[in-house]
């Protein structure tokens, strides 16, 4: 019924021989690879040999490839292009490229795309363009586009404009600003375009004046707002598309206008309806869109056409958005009556803040203006006026508080009493803190005095900044204790639950016995029963072994296929095309951080100079014990601001934003101890971009991580929720100046296996998964969600935020709790995973510490699949529900349980005398030599993202890689196992007393550790 | 409860009392036994005395004892000892030299064993060591107490002792209370015992043996500190109580006024009087306000120190200190905060650098001759040109002239601004410009560092010993600090010259013209600084830079850009360095000052702006023009870059001609290309 032994023999001496070929093709793939550097290298020398006037080098077989991707980073010129072009095969290359825009294969067509935009020629431009029309694969599209706008003819023009009727927003937004590239060109089509009421062409026309200036199009933004001015604007209802194909989430542009292809009708009118209709999740109505144009229009007045705003007719219009920007186009004129004119405005209460902001623009670049403020404000006698005044002046509030000393004293008091009272008290904290003239805190302390009798609130706030001696010479009280009680109620359901689980999993084999040997049952005696039940638990347990790698077999497959057309789609997208505006979201980068005070200055370094084009990165200090904050205080400059953000999540409170004087993208947020979560949290209410990334502050991102991983999102119009990538041990690693440099697998044997196993988990889970649009995980040290869908779903998952819940695997859990949400909303989405955007962090090297990390992981991944249990088998969350939480349910929950059993079972057998051959053979080929295959196919994997450890380091790894099969994996899986049992002791309280700090133990999970 | 039998209190130890008591004050004798030698200590009054002879009997032969200790003169304790003498015991009486002076009032014969020419210790036969502990006024000027080593038993004397109306031997849980009361009445004041319990906490003591009152054997440390803690002297109330009326804080206060008005002059004091809101006549006699207190001592000297500085505060420290200790009234909330801190400062600089501390010494003794109020400038409160001319003299006078080997750097510092300041705001913004700067000098000022306030807009500073590097380095932080401040009313910059006295020519090195020529060579590099565009350190007197070894310094970290763009440049012959992260880039351009540097604007370890930023702080770099090329080319990128003066701004793909036409624009506009 097994198999005979030979069969099993047999697929051993396979399992071998295939083992022993990935092994020697590692070492291949690298020496081709070195050789093939080393001949680009001398070929790429040759050609910028004929750029110097020393003489033009002989030629030999230069592959044009290379010529083409210099043209990436350079524009040559027509001289040296048609001298290096002439001894370049080129032709062919085109032809060949031309060919490839058929094909069916996506990547191919991809690069054909790429490599005709270097060409530039008229042929590669027609051929471009006829793609254009053509291509329904909105990827390529955009890749077409943008070939297009590099190439820069004017004739493309008609084509892309054409190509933006009912495309998705995602390829508009990107499209019209390749298009406004074309600058002049573009513009001499206005006429044509001026009076089109499309809402595409509108938002191109703007879009355009963003960057373009010209009489016309300034006249064209005002007729935009103009039906704002004296109405309120379109009323929506008249105007609203009826819902139909052409913003159906199902629906695609064809390359017909007015057609549009549906997933499940093909080709169908663009007004067509039906009744799968589903509104796209970028889709909005028509008076929103013209709301939007409105707005966008007033800003792009305001800053580039102050002028003409600078009537009564804007400044008094209807609408307040037209207000402020035309009080904002103020700020940005010059001339003696317009401070008089803001001066007065600041009265209206509706606009008040865009004067006040104005007038700060103002002083900013005037500062004379100060003193007709100052004035203005002493004569004020309207209190919200003065209030907002006082807000203005307090830009200069460094100013005020020095002129204390000086002949306005009277004056600088009663400024600065009043900006206190609005709020501002940062900077006279700060100052006082740091100021040792005695005459100025006298004068300071007495104002201090006064505002907090006027404002009991303001106490506090000084309670808790003030150095003790000005506390006491501010006579406040000792700070309120805080009394918090830190209550976990033990889930009894979850623990119940959870106890079922462990009993059934160890009464599933005792029963499938019986069941198999009903008929024996009565016969039995107790040791032959005994011998047999070991036996047959054995081959059960062979069995669950094959299965298991059977799946990773299966995952290895989709690895393969999906790391190669990663690589090949990173290596065509260069940078030009990247760093183009608006093709890659925004980023906020979150740190948080408790007591990193040691590493905290390497890691800022290594966070600030990534190459992205639009990113802040928010330090998130909580309340750390240690001179984390005062660290970076003294390395950074920070000077802490009153910023306001929208307080979205629940948090610990905010005890001050700080902002570097001399890098305007470090925010560091210093705020009370709540664990990682919570500063999770509180550095996504911060943040203020697309998307929001979190990493550990221990762990260096390599320079290019974020670009590789972000232009992930180009390759398909759905929306990303969320993504993540590679995490590596950096304990082997030299880090300086946050920058690796150099990378070594670790010395420390513990850390070394662990890198195995994170390769191993990454190359072959992740990529698997990811390519099934299955990927459930993303690890905390280095994963990136859209804030927006982020704060929908409640944020991390703290006690104090809205589920009232807390976990000890928050980073995983929040992209379980997206992807449910993306479920229920029914709207497509993407999760998706670079293989080659790496992080590095430690790990733990010594058996105690890794063995409390595992306890938590595997408690989080139970408690994850407790929190969601309505998704496991549930089709209502497609593949997710289906594959992938069973998958984690059975292989990575009660897999350990029962690999638990099989391994006493098998020592059972040994003792017993009846590990017969058979199944000694098979349980070696199952657990060990398929373990083997699948590590050394993921380091063969990790290959393909260049050369991640030295040739000597790859060495060692693969020795350990097999050896590791042999006793240490399965300790590692029985340190799960154990990791269940410890539940129950964790829930009734026995690790909850631990303080919330999360150095390093608790994120980098390479999710299920296979 | 009466006792009359001999009790061992400790192993060798005997109490020896009798049953006689007076008014609460039982007497304890004690007697040492240590081999063949016995000591007895405070034998005690004529009217015990037989029962106390009698338990001594029972013990040992009356001849053995051969010391008798008297911890004072008391009668309760000394006036049995001539009973013993003519009992025929021979001994020695062991004591202090001012209670021997009154023993001998009690007609004794015995020898002396005088306790301060023993270096306060009694050696037995045995070598066993008894140690005696003073207590000087506790109540007698000669009190001194016993100290057993080898049993740690403390015989007290009258510390530690109690009126005992129904008395134990060993104290009671009431002990406390009792104890107190005794001391209140007999001991004179907290701060006589305090020092003395404090000396006792570091004692190891299992036992204190009282001479009145109980023995004390737990929580010793507890009844240690419920005296070190005691306010004692009950008799003294009253006398105190008539002093805070007629003086305390009026006194003191009065006292200290008078100190300063004839440091500062008594309008000057006058000032400060009607500032913290006192009255006085024109003798300073402070008129009784209603809070005459606390609060007002506190704000008098607050007052003062707002005024005066911490000089102020020194010169007037023993005073305060005398009067607080007096009148018993606390410091001054100004010494506590602010003298500690620059005490323990002052300090830490003396051990550290001794050169440096022997120039301080110089300052001071130079300060000492000239008149306080002359030196300093009225309205920075620095100090003015007239000092700064005599210190420099003597200052480097005597360098000159004793040979000493330190060597004295100057910063000269000019205000950019002035004139533009006081023509778009008037004279008063000047004067408030120069309060600011005063006060930002002050705030980053080292403690051996001396400003002064020169005529016009110039400002000194005066290192006593540092090398060139240094003083160049501490000029560029007075640069950065004044060029980054918000302190005023707009953006502020100075123009700064540093030279070191070893770059004095020989011929010059004469105390005649030395210091005038110093003066001269930092003033004229103050011309030289603002003559190449202000906001400069200038550090050498030759109109030259450092030569340039490399036209362009090219920042590019993708080693096949660089190479392009390398020969590209080349073909135009300018000699390129190549630097492929920022912090070697920074490195680079100090060491072969390029005349133009274009730079990538991400870069590894230190990006573009960032590297900008450094370039801007030092003098000799920050007028390297640079020119920026990226993929990253945004609005807000493209600020940043025209607020830090880039002058040019390439977008990636670069187009080589872009490039080669801008480098050659700037040689023709006379860059050093």
């Amino acid at each position: 019924m097994i198999g005979s032994v030979e069969t099993w023999l047999i697929i051993a001496g396979i399992l071998i021989v295939i083992d022993v070929f990935f092994a020697w093709s590692i070492y291949v793939s690298r020496i081709k690879n070195d050789i093939h550097n080393e001949i680009t290298q001398d070929q790429r020398h040759m050609l910028i040999r004929i750029l110097s006037d020393k003489g033009s080098a002989v030629m030999k077989k230069t592959d044009p490839a290379i010529y083409l991707t210099m043209k990436r980073t350079f524009q040559f010129g027509a001289e040296w292009e048609a001298k290096i072009e002439a001894l370049l095969p080129m032709n062919r290359l085109e032809r060949r490229a031309i060919r490839a825009l058929r094909s069916s294969n996506l990547t191919k067509r991809a690069e054909a795309v790429f490599a005709l935009g270097r060409m530039g020629n008229e042929n590669a431009r027609l051929a471009l363009e006829r793609q254009l029309l053509i291509e329904d694969h909105f990827t390529i599209k955009l890749y077409v586009a943008n070939a297009l706008s590099d190439i820069g003819h004017s004739a493309s023009l008609p084509v892309l404009i054409r190509s933006l009727h009912h495309a998705s927003r995602f390829y508009r937004t990107r499209v019209n600003m390749l298009i406004a590239d074309f600058g002049q060109a573009f513009h001499a089509l206005l006429p044509k375009l001026y009076y089109s009421k499309k809402e595409e062409i509108r938002e191109l026309l703007v879009d355009f004046a963003s960057v373009y200036d010209s009489q016309e199009l300034k006249q064209y933004l005002l007729t935009v707002i103009e039906p704002y001015i004296e109405g309120s604007g379109i009323s929506s209802s008249e105007e609203e598309r009826p819902a139909s194909c052409s913003d159906c989430s199902f629906g695609r542009a064809d390359g017909q206008e007015g057609w549009i292809l549906c997933r499940f009708r093909g080709k169908v009118a663009s007004d067509f309806l039906c009744r799968r209709y589903q509104p796209g999740p970028t889709r909005i109505s028509a008076a929103q869109v013209e709301q939007e144009l409105m707005h966008k229009a007033c800003e792009i007045l305001s800053t580039r056409h102050p002028g003409v705003l600078d009537c009564d007719r804007y400044l008094y219009a209807r609408d307040v958005e037209i207000r402020r920007a035309a009080i904002a186009a103020l700020s940005n004129l010059r001339g003696s009556d317009h401070p008089e004119k803001l001066l007065d405005l600041i009265r209206d209460e509706s606009i008040r803040e865009s004067a006040a902001h104005a007038l700060s623009v103002m002083i900013e670049r005037d500062p004379s203006l100060l003193e007709l403020v100052a004035n203005r404000f002493m004569a004020e006698t309207d209190p919200s006026v003065k209030r907002t005044l006082a807000e203005v002046l307090s830009l200069r509030i460094e100013y005020f508080i020095m002129r204390l000393m000086g002949e306005k004293k009277r004056v600088a008091e009663h400024i600065l009493e009043q900006i206190l009272l609005t709020g501002r008290v940062s900077e006279v904290i700060d100052f006082l803190n740091l100021n040792k003239n005695a005459e100025l805190e006298i004068d300071l302390v007495a104002i201090v005095k006064r505002c907090t009798q006027k404002d009991p609130k303001l106490k506090n706030l000084f309670r808790t900044y003030f150095s003790p001696r000005l506390q006491t010479l501010c006579e406040s009280a000792e700070p309120r204790p805080e009394s918090e009680s830190d209550q976990h109620s033990a889930d009894r359901a979850y623990l119940i639950v959870l106890s079922i689980l462990l009993v059934s999993s160890f009464l599933l084999v005792p029963t499938v016995f019986l069941v198999m040997h009903r008929e024996l049952l009565g016969e039995l005696t107790l040791i032959p029963g005994l011998k047999l039940f070991v036996r047959d638990f054995n081959t059960y347990f062979a069995f669950y072994a094959i299965a298991v790698n059977f799946i990773y077999f299966a995952l290895m497959g989709l690895s393969f296929v999906y790391v190669r057309r990663q690589k090949r789609s990173w290596q065509i997208k260069d940078r030009s095309f990247l760093f183009k505006p608006r093709m890659l979201p925004s980023i906020s980068i979150v740190a948080p951080a408790f007591n990193e005070a040691r590493t905290i200055i390497e890691n800022v370094n290594s966070l600030m100079n990534l190459s992205y084009p639009d990113y802040e990165l928010i330090i998130v200090n909580d309340g750390s014990t240690d001179q984390t904050l005062a660290t970076l205080q003294q390395e950074f400059g920070l000077k802490r601001v009153d910023r306001i953000y929208a307080k979205e999540l629940q948090t610990k409170e905010i005890k001050g934003i700080y902002l570097s004087r001399n890098l305007p993208k470090l925010i560091v947020v210093d705020k009370m101890n709540g664990g990682k979560a919570d500063a999770l949290n509180a550095g996504i209410n911060v943040a203020s971009r697309e998307y929001v990334c979190s990493i550990d502050a221990d762990s260096v991102l390599e320079e290019d991580a974020l670009l590789k991983l972000v232009s992930r999102i180009l390759e398909e119009d759905v929306e990303t929720p969320a993504m993540g990538g590679n995490v590596f041990p950096a304990n082997g690693c030299t880090v300086e100046r946050g920058v690796l440099r150099e990378k070594r697998i670790p010395k420390n044997r513990l850390a070394l296996l662990q890198t195995i196993e994170y390769i191993r988990a990454f190359m072959c889970g992740r990529l698997g998964w990811a390519f099934t649009n299955n990927l459930l995980i993303i690890s905390g040290a280095f994963g990136l969600f859209r804030k927006e869908r982020g704060v929908r779903v409640g944020g991390y998952l703290t006690s104090s935020g809205e589920y009232g819940k807390d976990t000890v695997g928050e980073d995983m859990e929040i992209v379980v709790r997206i992807s449910r949400r993306m479920r229920e909303l029914g709207s497509p989405y993407r999760i998706r995973y670079a293989f080659n955007a790496n992080c590095w962090t430690e790990v733990p090297e010594d058996l105690k510490t890794f063995k409390k990390q595992r306890y938590r992981w595997q408690r989080g991944l139970i408690e994850i699949m407790y929190f969601h249990k309505t998704m496991l088998f549930n089709p209502r969350y497609g593949r997710t529900g289906a594959v992938a939480m069973p998958y984690y349910f059975f292989f990575e929950i009660l897999g350990p349980l029962f690999e638990l059993q099989g391994y006493i079972a098998v020592l059972l057998a040994a003792v017993l005398g009846v590990l017969y051959w058979d199944i000694a053979v098979m349980l070696f080929v199952a657990v060990v030599l398929s373990g083997t295959l699948i590590s050394i196919t993921s380091l063969l994997v990790a290959e393909h993202g260049g050369k991640l450890f030295p040739l000597k380091d790859v060495t060692r790894l693969l020795f350990w890689a097999i050896l590791e099969n042999f006793g240490i994996r399965q300790y590692f899986s029985m340190i799960r196992a154990v990791g269940y049992f410890r539940i129950f002791k964790g829930v009734t309280g026995w690790e909850k007393s631990e303080r919330r700090g999360f150095t390093g133990s608790e994120s980098k999970r390479p999710e299920g550790v296979i | 409860m009466n006792q009359s039998r001999p009790a061992e209190i400790a192993p060798g130890i005997y109490w020896v009392g009798g049953t006689f008591v007076n008014k609460g004050l039982q007497c304890n004798p004690y007697l040492l036994i240590d081999d063949q030698e016995a000591v007895l200590i405070d034998p005690g009054s004529v009217l015990d005395f037989e029962e106390v002879w009698g338990n001594v009997c029972s013990l040992i032969s009356p001849d053995q004892i051969r010391y008798v200790i008297l911890h004072h003169q008391d009668p309760d304790l000394c006036s049995s000892v001539p009973l013993f003498e003519q009992r025929g015991c021979r001994f020695q009486l062991v004591t202090h030299w001012r209670t021997k002076t009154l023993v001998r009032y009690y007609g004794v014969s015995s020898d002396f064993h005088i306790i301060n020419s023993h270096q306060n210790q009694l050696k037995l036969a045995s070598g066993r060591t008894l140690s005696f502990l003073p207590a000087p006024y506790l109540h007698f000027p000669g009190a001194v107490m016993t100290y057993d080593a080898r049993t740690q038993t403390l015989f007290s004397s009258d510390l530690f002792g109690a009126f005992s109306e129904d008395w134990t031997l060993e104290a009671g849980e009431d002990y406390l209370e009792r104890m107190k009361s005794f001391h209140e009445h007999y001991m004179p004041s907290n701060e006589v015992i305090r020092p003395v319990m404090e000396s006792l906490m570091g004692l190891p003591i299992m036992l204190i043996a009282p001479q009145h009152g109980s023995l004390i054997r737990n929580d010793i440390r507890m009844y240690i500190k419920a005296l070190r803690d005691l306010e004692c002297g009950a008799f003294l109330h009253s006398v105190r109580k008539n002093l805070d009326i007629s003086g305390g804080y009026l006194a003191s206060a009065e006292a200290v006024l008078k100190r300063y008005a004839s440091l500062y002059g008594l309008s000057e004091a006058q000032r400060v009087l009607t500032e913290s809101g006192l009255r006085a006549d024109s003798d300073l006699r402070v008129f009784p306000a209603q809070e005459a207190d606390h609060q007002m001592w506190n704000a008098l000297l607050e007052k003062m120190f707002a005024r005066k500085g911490l000089e102020w505060l020194l010169t007037a420290e023993p005073l305060v200190e005398r009067l607080s200790y007096e009148y018993e009234i606390p410091l001054p909330e100004v010494y506590t905060a602010h003298l500690a801190r620059s005490n323990s400062e002052l300090q830490r600089l003396s051990e550290e650098n001794k050169s440096l501390s022997a120039a301080r010494d110089r300052l001071v003794e130079n300060l000492a001759g000239v008149e306080h109020s002359m030196s300093h400038s009225m309205l920075t409160g620095l100090y003015n040109f007239q000092f700064f001319q005599k210190y420099l003299k003597e200052e480097i006078g005597g360098i000159i002239e004793k040979e000493l080997g330190s060597s004295p750097a100057l910063i000269v510092l000019s205000l950019d601004q002035t004139e533009r300041i006081k023509y778009r705001y008037g004279d008063k913004e000047v004067e408030q410009m120069f309060k600011n700067t005063a006060l930002l000098l002050e705030s980053i000022r080292e403690d051996y560092q001396v400003y002064f306030k020169l005529p016009g807009s110039l400002f000194a500073c005066y290192i006593p010993h540092a090398a060139k590097e240094r003083a160049v380095d501490v000029a560029e932080e007075i640069r950065n600090a004044i060029a980054s401040s918000g302190k005023f009313v707009e953006a502020v910059t100075a123009s700064i010259g540093v030279v070191s006295l070893q770059e004095l020519q020989p011929e010059e090195h004469q105390k005649s013209i030395a210091p005038d020529r110093f003066y001269e060579i930092a003033l004229e590099r103050v011309r030289i600084a603002k003559n190449k565009g202000k906001n400069r350190v200038c550090g050498s007197s030759s109109p030259e830079d450092k030569p340039s070894t490399c036209d362009i310094l090219l920042v590019e970290p993708e080693q096949t850009v660089a190479e392009v763009i390398t020969v590209v440049l080349e073909n135009m012959h300018y000699s390129v360095q190549h630097a492929a992260d920022g912090e070697k880039a920074l490195e680079i351009a100090g060491r072969f000052q390029p005349a133009l540097i274009l730079s990538e604007v991400m870069l590894p370890k230190m990006d573009g702006f960032v590297l900008r930023q450094e370039l801007l702080l030092r003098s000799d770099t920050k007028s390297i023009p640079v020119l920026y090329m990226s993929h990253l080319k945004t609005e807000a990128s493209v600020r940043r870059a025209a607020d830090l003066g880039v002058i040019h701004y390439f977008k990636k793909p670069l187009m080589l001609a872009e490039i080669q036409g801008v480098v050659s624009n700037l040689a023709e506009k006379g860059e050093r290309l």
